[in-house]
C-alpha cells in the first residue's frame, strides 16, 4: 500500500520534471515557429506577443515561391541533405572501423593517435579555414559537394572515434569470441554481434555528425563556387541584407531546417532500441 | 517578400520622386561616345565569359537590372556574363578565400569603404587606364573617388552613393509645433519636447553606438571642423584630443548621459535596431539612409504612414548649415586575379558609365555619382536632403586599417560607452582612444 | 593478412582524412603563427616574413587577450557544469520515464538541438529583448516584494540585458546550455541502454537508493562516456563563436572570448592571419593543459586494453 503510493508520487514527480524540461527545450523552438507566422509588425514590436494575433503565411510563401539568390529553396535543401547524409554514412563507417581498431587491438601508435584526435578537437575550425580551402582546391574537390562531405567528415571524425571507442570497448570480448567459436567469420561477428551492441552509440554520434554537417556555414560558403552549390545555412544568410534583415524569412527557413533533423532522428532512433535486444529487458 | 518589396518600394519611391527629371533627360540620351570603345571592340570577345559577383539576395528590381545590363554587354562585346550572388554578412569570408587562393571573379561589386583593405591585400586591379579612356568615368567628381584612389592609382569605380540625414516624425512635429532644428540646441529641445509629450520610453533623438555609430559621431565632429586623424609626414596622427573633436564627442555622449534624449538601455544599437523602434513609434528622430522609409512602412504595417516621415540634414552646432555627412556607397571593381582584364575593364565602363551607373543608383535607392544627375535631385522632396549633403560628404581616414578601428575594435563606440556608463571621463577616454587609433592606423 | 596489420587497415581511411584535412592545415597554422602574413603571402605573391614570437608577445601585451581569456574560462566552467548536470539528469529521467512520455520528451530535446546555432542566438536575443522579451515580462509577474528581495528591483520594463558583459554572458550560457544539453542526455541514454539491467536488479535487491545506485553502478560503467562528454563539452564551450557574435554585437569587445578574438584578428579587415593563428595556438595549448589529466590517462591506457 505504502509502496504503491510512493511509487505513484515518484511517477508524478518524474513526469512533472519531464514537463518542465520539455517546456525549457521547446519554448524557444515554439518562439521560432510562432515568429515564422507573425506579420512583420508583430515581429518588430515593443510588446510581448505570445501567440500571433494575425497569423500570416507571407514568410513561408516567400521562401517557397520567391526562392533565395535566384534558386528555389529546394536546391539548397537538396545540397544540405546530400552533404549531411554523406557525412553521416562515410563518417559512421570510418569511425566505427577506427574505433574497433583502437579498442580491440594493441598496436604501435595507438596512444599518440588518440591524443592527436583530441588535439584536433581543440583547434578552432575557423583557424584551419584557409589551409583547408587551399587543400580542397589542390585535390580538385572545389565546388563539389563531395569536397564538402569530406571536410565535414574530417571535422566530425575525431569525435566519432572517441565516442564509439567507449561503446565498442564496453561490449564484452567474450561475446565475440563465442561467435568465433560458433564458426562465424570476422565480418559476421562484427555485423551480428558487435554492431547491434554499439548501435545506440552509433546513433548518438550519427545524429551529432548529421547536425554538425547540416548547420555548417563557412566551409559550405567558400568551398562551393556559387548559389547553386550552397547549402541551407548559406541560403539563410541571404536574408541578412545590406539594408535590413528579414527576420520572418529567417525564422521560417530555420523552422524548415529543423524538420529534417527530427525526421532523421526518428529514422535512426529505432537502432537505439535494438541495442537492447542483445542484452536485456529494460528494468 | 519583404526585402524584395522594400527594395522595390525604395526604387519606386526614388524613381517616382525623380520622376520628371529622370524621364525628361538623361535616360534616353545614351551618350554615343560612352559606349564607343566597347562597341568598336564588339565581336572581339565573342564566346568569352565574364564572372561577376553581386552582393546580397537579388530581388526583382536588382535581378532585372543585372540581366538587362548583361544583355547589353553581350550585345556590345559578344561576351557572356555569369552572375554569382554572395550574402552580405559573408562577403568578407568569400573575399578572403578568393584573395588567399584564387577562385575569385573577374568583376565584383564592393562597398566603397572596403576598397582600401582589399587593395592592400592585392585583391583589386588598378583601373586608372580604364578611367582615363572612358569619357563617362572620368566625369565622376574627384571628391567622390577619395576612397578608390590609392597612391595615385584608381582601384574601383563608384557605382552608387549613400549618405545619411535625420529621419523624423513629421506628424509629431506638427502636433507639438516643433520647427525643423537648425542648431544643436534646437535639436535637443525638439527631442525633449517629444519625450515630454510622447512618453519617457520614447527616444527623442536616438543615440547610435553600434556598427555605424561613426556616421553620427563623424558628422557632429566634422561640422565643428574636427576630424579623426590626419596624415602627417607619412604617418597618421590622431586628432581625438583636439577641442573640436571633444566637443562633438561630448554632444554625442550627452545625448544619453546629460540630456537623456536617448535611453541608457540600448547603448550598442545601430541604425537598423533604432529603425525597428522608430517603426513602433518609440523614436522621434534618428540619423539614417533614405531607404529606411520603405522598410518602416512595411515593418509598421501602416501604423507609421509614409507622408508622416521626412528628412532634414543634421544641423551644425551654430546653425551655419548642414553638417557634412559621411561618404558611403557601393563600387564596382576588377578582381586582381582576373585572366581577362581587358574585358573586365569594358564591363566597368558600361556598368558604371553614366547610363547604367545612374540606373544602378536610382533603382537601388542610391545617389548617382555624376554631378549633373546628382544636382537634379536637389529639388526632390526625399532625396534632396541627401543629394545636397552628399555633394559635400566626407570620408573616414582613407586607410585600410580604418575598418579595424571602426568595426573590429570599435574604438570610439567603446570610448563613448565607457563615458556614458561613468567609467571614465571624456578626456581620459579620448586620450586612450586616440592612442589606440594611432596604433591601429599606423600598424 | 597478418594480424598486426589489421588495426592499421581499419584505421587507414580515417587516418587519411585526418592527416590530409586536419593535420596538414594545423601544421600550417602553427607556422603562420610565427609569421607576419596577410592574404598575398598565403597566395605566394609576396614572401611571408618570419617574426619569431612577436605575434605571441603582442597578444600577451594586449588587454583584450586577458579579458577574452577571462570570459572564455568563466563561461566554459559554468556552462560545462550546468550542461553536464542537466544533461545527465535528463538522460536518467528519459531512462526512467514511461515509453510515451520518454518519446515526447526526446523529440522535444531533438528539436532544441536541431535549431541552427545562429537562429538559436537570435531567438534568445528576442526572449531577452528589453521591451518585447518574455524575460522582463515574466520577471514583472513576480510579486514586487519578492522581486525586490531577490534582485533589488521590482520594475523590469525595458530592463537592458545586452549592454553589459555579465548579462550578455548570462544569456549566452542559457542559449548554449539549451542547445547542448540534449546531446548529453541522448548520449547518456545511449550509455544507459548498453548497461545490462541485471546490474540494476542486483542493486535493487541490495536495497540501494537511486542516488547510491547512480554513483556505484551507473557512473563507474559510464565513466568513459562521461569523460569524453566532459572533455568535449569543455572544448566546445571554449570555442563558442556564432552565438556570441549575435548576442554581443560586433562592437562590444569587452565581451570577446578567445575564439571571437582570434576570428576577428584573422578575418576582419585587415586580415592578420599570423596573429589569428597565434591566438588559435594559444587556445589549443590552454585546452591541452586543462585536459592534461585526461590525456595522461590516454597515454597510460595505451599499454592496457580494457
Amino acid at each position: 500500500m505504502k509502496h504503491t503510493t510512493r511509487r505513484r508520487v515518484g511517477s508524478i514527480a518524474l513526469n512533472g520534471a519531464a514537463i518542465v524540461v520539455l517546456l525549457f527545450a521547446v519554448f524557444p523552438v515554439y518562439w521560432m515557429v510562432a515568429t515564422a507566422f507573425k506579420p512583420n509588425n508583430e515581429i518588430f514590436t515593443t510588446d510581448f506577443i505570445l501567440f500571433p494575433r494575425d497569423p500570416t503565411l507571407e514568410h513561408v510563401t516567400k521562401i517557397f515561391t520567391d526562392g533565395v539568390a535566384g534558386n528555389s529553396i529546394w536546391v539548397y535543401m537538396g545540397n544540405s541533405v546530400v552533404v549531411a547524409l554523406g557525412t553521416v554514412l562515410i563518417g559512421a563507417v570510418f569511425s566505427l572501423l577506427a574505433a574497433t581498431a583502437v579498442s580491440r587491438f594493441k598496436f604501435k601508435g595507438r596512444a599518440p593517435f588518440m591524443i592527436v584526435l583530441l588535439i584536433f578537437q581543440m583547434v578552432p575550425a575557423e583557424a584551419l579555414l584557409i589551409s583547408l580551402f587551399l587543400m580542397i582546391r589542390g585535390v580538385g574537390l572545389y565546388d563539389q559537394l563531395l569536397g564538402l562531405v569530406v571536410v565535414n567528415v574530417a571535422l566530425t571524425l575525431p569525435f566519432g572515434i572517441m565516442m564509439l571507442r567507449n561503446f565498442v570497448a564496453a561490449v564484452p570480448k567474450e561475446l565475440e569470441e563465442a561467435a568465433w567459436i560458433d564458426g562465424a567469420s570476422r565480418f559476421t561477428t562484427f555485423w551480428k554481434v558487435l554492431f547491434p551492441l554499439v548501435a545506440p552509440g552509433l546513433v548518438a554520434t550519427s545524429i551529432f555528425s548529421f547536425i554538425t554537417a547540416w548547420n555548417e556555414l563557412i566551409f559550405a560558403l567558400i568551398l562551393m563556387r556559387d548559389s547553386t552549390g550552397y547549402t541551407m545555412p548559406v541560403a539563410l544568410r541571404f536574408f541578412f541584407g545590406q539594408r535590413g534583415t528579414d527576420w520572418g524569412a529567417i525564422m521560417a527557413s530555420s523552422t524548415l531546417m529543423t524538420i529534417p533533423v527530427i525526421v532523421f532522428f526518428l529514422l535512426v532512433q529505432r537502432r537505439m532500441v535494438s541495442g537492447l535486444v542483445a542484452g536485456a529487458v529494460k528494468g | 517578400m519583404r526585402i524584395a518589396k522594400i527594395a522595390a518600394t525604395t526604387a519606386t519611391t526614388a524613381a517616382l520622386a525623380l520622376g520628371l527629371a529622370a524621364c525628361g533627360s538623361s535616360e534616353p540620351e545614351a551618350k554615343p561616345d560612352a559606349n564607343a570603345s566597347a562597341a568598336s571592340s564588339g565581336p572581339k570577345f565573342a564566346g568569352q565569359t565574364l564572372t561577376v559577383w553581386r552582393l546580397g539576395d537579388p530581388n526583382d528590381v536588382v535581378k532585372k537590372y543585372q540581366d538587362e545590363l548583361d544583355a547589353e554587354f553581350k550585345k556590345l562585346t559578344g561576351a557572356d556574363v555569369k552572375q554569382e550572388w554572395i550574402p552580405w554578412p559573408q562577403v568578407n569570408d568569400k573575399f578572403t578565400a578568393a584573395a588567399a587562393g584564387g577562385a575569385g571573379p573577374d568583376v565584383t561589386e564592393i562597398g566603397n569603404d572596403q576598397v582600401p583593405i582589399w587593395q592592400s591585400q592585392d585583391a583589386l586591379k588598378p583601373i586608372t587606364d580604364v578611367f582615363k579612356s572612358s569619357p563617362d568615368l572620368s566625369q565622376i567628381p574627384e571628391n567622390l573617388r577619395g576612397l578608390e584612389t590609392i597612391d595615385g592609382e584608381i582601384y574601383a569605380a563608384p557605382w552608387g552613393g549613400g549618405t545619411r540625414a535625420v529621419l523624423y516624425r513629421k506628424d509629431w512635429f506638427q502636433e507639438l509645433k516643433i520647427e525643423v532644428p537648425k542648431t544643436w540646441d534646437e535639436l535637443i529641445a525638439a527631442a525633449k519636447k517629444i519625450q515630454e509629450k510622447k512618453g519617457k520610453d520614447v527616444d527623442g533623438f536616438a543615440f547610435n553606438g553600434g556598427t555605424d555609430a561613426n556616421h553620427l559621431l563623424g558628422s557632429l565632429v566634422w561640422s565643428l571642423g574636427g576630424d579623426y586623424a590626419a596624415r602627417e609626414n607619412g604617418k597618421w596622427v590622431g586628432k581625438l584630443n583636439d577641442p573640436a573633436f571633444k566637443e562633438g564627442f561630448d554632444f554625442y555622449t550627452n545625448l544619453v548621459a546629460k540630456e537623456g534624449v536617448s535611453s541608457k538601455s540600448r547603448l550598442t544599437q545601430n541604425s537598423a535596431e533604432i529603425r525597428v523602434r522608430f517603426s513602433n513609434s518609440k523614436v522621434g528622430m534618428y540619423l539614417t539612409a533614405p531607404w529606411d522609409i520603405a522598410t518602416i512602412k512595411e515593418e509598421s504595417k501602416g501604423k507609421v504612414k509614409e507622408d508622416n516621415l521626412s528628412f532634414f540634414s543634421l544641423p551644425s552646432k551654430d546653425g551655419s548649415g548642414p553638417a557634412p555627412s559621411f561618404l558611403g556607397g557601393n563600387d564596382i571593381a576588377v578582381w586582381g586575379d582576373t585572366k581577362n582584364a581587358e574585358l573586365a575593364g569594358e564591363y566597368l565602363k558600361l556598368a558604371a558609365g553614366k547610363v547604367w551607373g545612374t540606373k544602378y543608383a536610382k533603382e537601388g535607392g542610391f545617389l548617382p555619382v555624376y554631378a549633373d544627375e546628382l544636382s537634379r535631385l536637389e529639388s526632390d522632396p526625399v532625396q534632396g536632403v541627401f543629394a545636397s549633403s552628399f555633394a559635400k560628404a566626407k570620408a573616414f581616414p582613407a586607410d585600410s586599417n580604418w575598418t579595424e578601428a571602426n568595426e573590429t575594435k570599435a574604438v570610439l563606440q567603446n570610448a563613448g560607452r565607457s563615458v556614458i556608463e561613468g567609467k571614465k571621463d571624456a578626456a581620459a577616454a579620448l586620450a586612450e582612444a586616440n592612442k589606440e587609433l594611432e596604433e591601429i592606423l599606423n600598424q | 593478412m597478418p594480424p598486426w596489420l589489421i588495426p592499421y587497415v581499419l584505421l587507414l581511411p580515417g587516418l587519411l582524412v585526418i592527416a590530409g584535412l586536419l593535420m596538414w592545415p594545423m601544421v600550417q597554422v602553427v607556422i603562420m603563427s610565427f609569421q607576419k602574413v596577410g592574404l598575398p603571402q598565403i597566395r605566394g605573391t609576396r614572401p611571408a616574413e618570419y617574426v619569431g614570437f612577436e605575434n605571441y608577445t603582442k597578444i600577451f601585451e594586449n588587454d583584450l587577450f586577458w579579458t577574452s581569456l577571462r570570459n572564455t574560462v568563466v563561461f566554459a566552467a559554468v556552462t560545462v557544469t550546468l550542461t553536464l548536470v542537466l544533461g545527465t539528469a535528463v538522460g536518467l529521467l528519459l531512462h526512467k520515464l514511461g515509453k510515451a512520455m520518454s518519446k515526447v520528451l526526446i523529440i522535444g530535446l531533438m528539436s532544441a538541438w536541431a535549431v541552427p546555432p545562429v537562429s538559436a542566438a537570435i531567438i534568445w536575443r528576442w526572449l531577452f529583448d528589453a521591451d518585447a522579451g518574455i524575460a522582463n515580462w515574466l520577471l514583472n509577474l513576480l510579486p514586487d516584494w519578492l522581486s525586490q528581495a531577490l534582485f533589488g528591483q521590482a520594475d523590469w520594463s525595458g530592463h537592458p540585458w545586452l549592454n553589459d558583459t555579465v548579462t550578455i554572458y548570462l544569456i549566452l550560457i542559457l542559449c548554449v546550455l539549451w542547445a547542448s544539453f540534449p546531446f548529453i542526455s541522448v548520449s547518456v541514454l545511449a550509455g544507459l541502454k548498453s548497461i545490462p539491467s541485471e546490474l540494476y536488479e542486483a542493486a535493487k535487491v541490495d536495497g540501494s537508493t537511486p542516488w547510491r545506485t547512480f554513483w556505484k553502478v551507473t557512473f563507474p560503467l559510464l565513466r568513459p562516456v562521461f569523460a569524453v562528454l566532459t572533455i568535449l563539452s569543455i572544448i566546445w564551450d571554449f570555442k563558442v563563436l556564432a552565438q556570441l557574435l549575435i548576442l554581443a554585437g560586433q562592437t562590444n569587445r569587452e565581451a570577446y572570448n578567445l575564439s571571437l578574438y582570434a576570428f576577428t584578428e584573422a578575418f576582419n579587415a585587415p586580415p592578420k592571419m599570423g596573429s589569428g593563428a597565434a591566438i588559435a595556438v594559444v587556445l589549443t595549448l590552454i585546452l591541452l593543459v586543462i585536459t592534461f589529466v585526461h590525456v595522461r590517462q590516454m597515454v597510460k591506457q595505451g599499454d592496457e586494453l580494457r
